[in-house]
């Protein structure tokens, strides 16, 4: 902290410097005279210029990364699904799996996820899958999503559940009885 | 052909709400040219969306749609009640202080000046245009504003969810409800342009502080070096990054730092038009986001502090009837716009994650307990501080030092320090005792934290400089002017 104090100390300081400077400057020099405050506002914005010139070039970068790095509009819905930190291997097939579910569920569909395991969090499912929507509260899930389902769950689900929906081994999109 | 016809439609609906609120608040020549109606297009955009979209919420949360049929409503309400106060048009020459220019030089700098920003809005819209949502953006701006879009209402599945937003259910709705209109109005969810139109908010706002600063300081459009603190604030990579991003931090901020800077401009003089601006872009502000809701009371704290340090030798009526009444009217509003979301969000029991323990968090015993987070959080901020915004900490600092002794400015001065200093010192605080731990909190939040009183310092230096450019002669007062 004491380093960042003293930057900003340092600063406070140079501006100081730099307003005293033009007044003395004047002082010394002839011509038309101007009140010291009027100074003070012309030396403080000359230092807001020198950083405004510093930042332009990093701001242009900025600019040019954005528009490099420019996605079509269903890549950019679903680029959450690409940031998680962990298990990166399973992104693909995620991706696929919630294309092909998105593809099936009703547009208002509730629905539940059971179970699940990221990547991607819950969350990112949650805005891509949008204007479908988690069951929550007294609302009963109409679909199940699952995504890594256990062998011996999945072989009972593929003898029992015939309205299940399996897109892989593990995924499955299951219509919930109105019951 | 619908996104392009709703996106210019619901902007013409703000712009037009916003001229019937600036002519009313006087900050519209009495007799409008077209070059006037023209200056005013920002300024009158961003007073628009900030008076519709803070009103859409409490009708949100009272349990209206938010839907395009009640936009409409709202914004032809806002100008028709705004109407009434309009200006006697047979007083008052076409030309403003915004339009007006001394010399040819002065007009053909202007001109220069107001193309560069043109060409700089127009580069950076279309290189915001096509990015991705992410991050924050995905999981708590974009997943409210598009379920808004689709359903109008706050469906519980998202916004009574305690585990919502990374702990944030309690983020107020600005920015998703502006979100969902745009999107209802352009038939479809264009979340890549929504960053576009963040940032057309952006450079509407350093519009609007230019409006306001060459309006209310004489000579300001002839000696312009006071629009190198705006130019900055577009310019800071931070600032671009933020908004690139998605996120609500820089739109919060600059909507608070136009209300200081209209609070100031009210303190500095008496036009109650500029309070009325103020609480129109405080109330947009507190509504943003949280830290900005802190903020936005400690603003009008800091104004209140200088309204009762400036009452001495005035008459008591007049004092009341000038500072005291308009401010508390300016409160009251505030108020009513910020209390229904947040009463909401308690009646479904919704607390935020980073929420400090009250009111042990208040006591000196907790906040001395736990000095190394409040190394840790003064570190971090300092260093964003520095890093991100160049000289514009200290320029701010010296810039309030010379108003304070010379007299030029000094209450406005006044004003913006104790709101910065409140605001760095309310966000220290919440740093310092929140239960969550600041190993995961500074690096992923202190960078944008900072915008909040730094947006508000860039604005207050253009508002100083300009002041101390036309200072006639030293003017050693102990009273606040």
């Amino acid at each position: 902290m004491i380093h960042e104090l003293g930057k900003l100390a340092g600063e406070i300081a140079g501006a100081i410097a730099v307003v005293g400077l033009l007044v003395v400057g004047q002082k010394r020099g002839g011509g038309r005279r101007l009140p010291w405050p009027s100074l003070a506002a012309i030396g403080l914005a000359g230092l807001l210029c020198v950083s405004l010139l510093l930042h332009a070039r990093s701001t242009a970068s900025t600019l040019h990364q954005a528009s490099r790095h420019a996605v079509g509009a269903r890549a950019g819905l679903e680029h959450c699904l690409t940031e998680s930190p962990i298990g990166q291997r399973l992104v693909p097939e995620r991706i696929t799996f919630l294309d092909w579910v998105k593809a099936r569920l009703p547009p208002r569909a509730l629905y539940g996820v059971d179970p699940y395991s990221g990547p991607p969090d819950l969350w990112c499912v949650t805005v891509v899958l949008l204007p479908a929507l988690p069951a929550s509260g007294a609302d009963r899930a109409a679909w199940t999503i699952a995504a890594g389902v256990p062998p011996a769950t999945q072989a009972s689900i593929d003898d029992v559940d015939h309205a299940a929906k399996v897109f892989a081994p593990g995924y499955v999109l299951a219509r919930n009885s109105q019951r | 052909m619908r996104p392009v016809l709703g996106f210019i439609f619901l902007h013409v609906l703000f712009i037009g709400t916003g001229l019937s609120l600036l002519r009313a608040f006087r900050l519209l020549p009495v007799r409008l040219s077209p070059v006037a109606v023209l200056c005013a297009l920002g300024p009158a955009a961003l007073t628009g969306l900030s008076m519709v979209i803070p009103i859409q919420i409490v009708l949100l949360v009272v349990g209206l749609p938010l839907d395009p049929l009640v936009t409409v409503l709202v914004c032809v309400a806002c100008a028709l009640a705004a109407a009434p106060w309009w200006p006697d048009r047979s007083a008052g020459s076409p030309d403003s202080a915004a339009t007006r220019a001394r010399s040819p030089a002065a007009r053909w700098s202007r001109r220069a000046a107001a193309a560069v920003a043109l060409v700089y809005l127009a580069v950076g819209g279309w290189a915001l245009s096509r990015l991705p949502t992410a991050g924050d953006d995905a999981r708590i701006w974009s997943l409210k504003g598009l379920t808004l879009t689709y359903y109008h209402h706050l469906q519980p599945a998202i916004f009574q969810n305690q585990g919502q937003a990374g702990g944030h259910p309690i983020y107020p709705l600005f920015q998703p409800g502006l979100e969902a209109i745009l999107f209802q109005w352009m038939g479809s969810a264009q979340l890549r342009l929504f960053h576009t139109e963040l940032w057309l908010v952006l450079c509407a706002g350093i519009w609007t502080a230019a409006y306001l600063v060459a309006r209310s300081v004489r000579f300001a459009t002839d000696r312009p070096l006071w629009l190198a603190a705006l130019a900055l604030l577009a310019l800071t990579p931070a600032v671009v990054l933020n908004v690139s991003m998605g996120y609500a931090d820089v739109t919060a901020a600059m909507l608070l730092g136009l209300g200081a800077l209209s609070m100031a401009l009210w303190l500095d003089g008496a036009d109650v038009g500029h309070l009325g601006l103020a609480a129109v872009l405080l109330a947009a502000a507190a509504n943003g986001k949280d830290e900005d809701l802190t903020a936005a009371v400690l603003v009008v704290i800091a104004a209140a502090f200088v309204v009762i340090v400036g009452a001495r030798g005035r008459s008591r009526p007049g004092w009341l009837r000038e500072r005291v009444l308009p401010l508390l009217g300016a409160t009251l509003y505030i108020t009513v716009l910020v209390l229904p979301w947040r009463l909401w969000t308690r009646s479904h029991h919704l607390t935020d994650a980073v929420e400090p323990p009250l009111p042990h968090a208040l006591s000196p015993a907790f906040i001395l307990g736990r000095t190394h987070e409040l190394h840790l959080a003064t570190t971090a901020m300092l260093t964003h501080t520095l890093n991100e915004f160049g000289w514009l900490a200290a320029v701010f600092l010296v810039a309030c030092a010379v108003s304070l002794i010379t007299g030029n400015a000094r209450r406005p001065a006044c004003f913006y320090l104790t709101s910065f200093v409140l605001i760095v010192v309310s966000l220290l605080w919440l740093y310092t005792t929140t239960p969550e731990p600041l190993s995961f909190l500074i690096p992923t939040s202190m960078n944008r934290t900072v915008d909040v009183f730094m947006v508000l310092a860039a604005l207050a230096t253009s508002h100083l400089i300009a002041a101390l450019m036309q200072a006639p002669t030293f003017r050693p007062t102990r009273r606040l002017r």
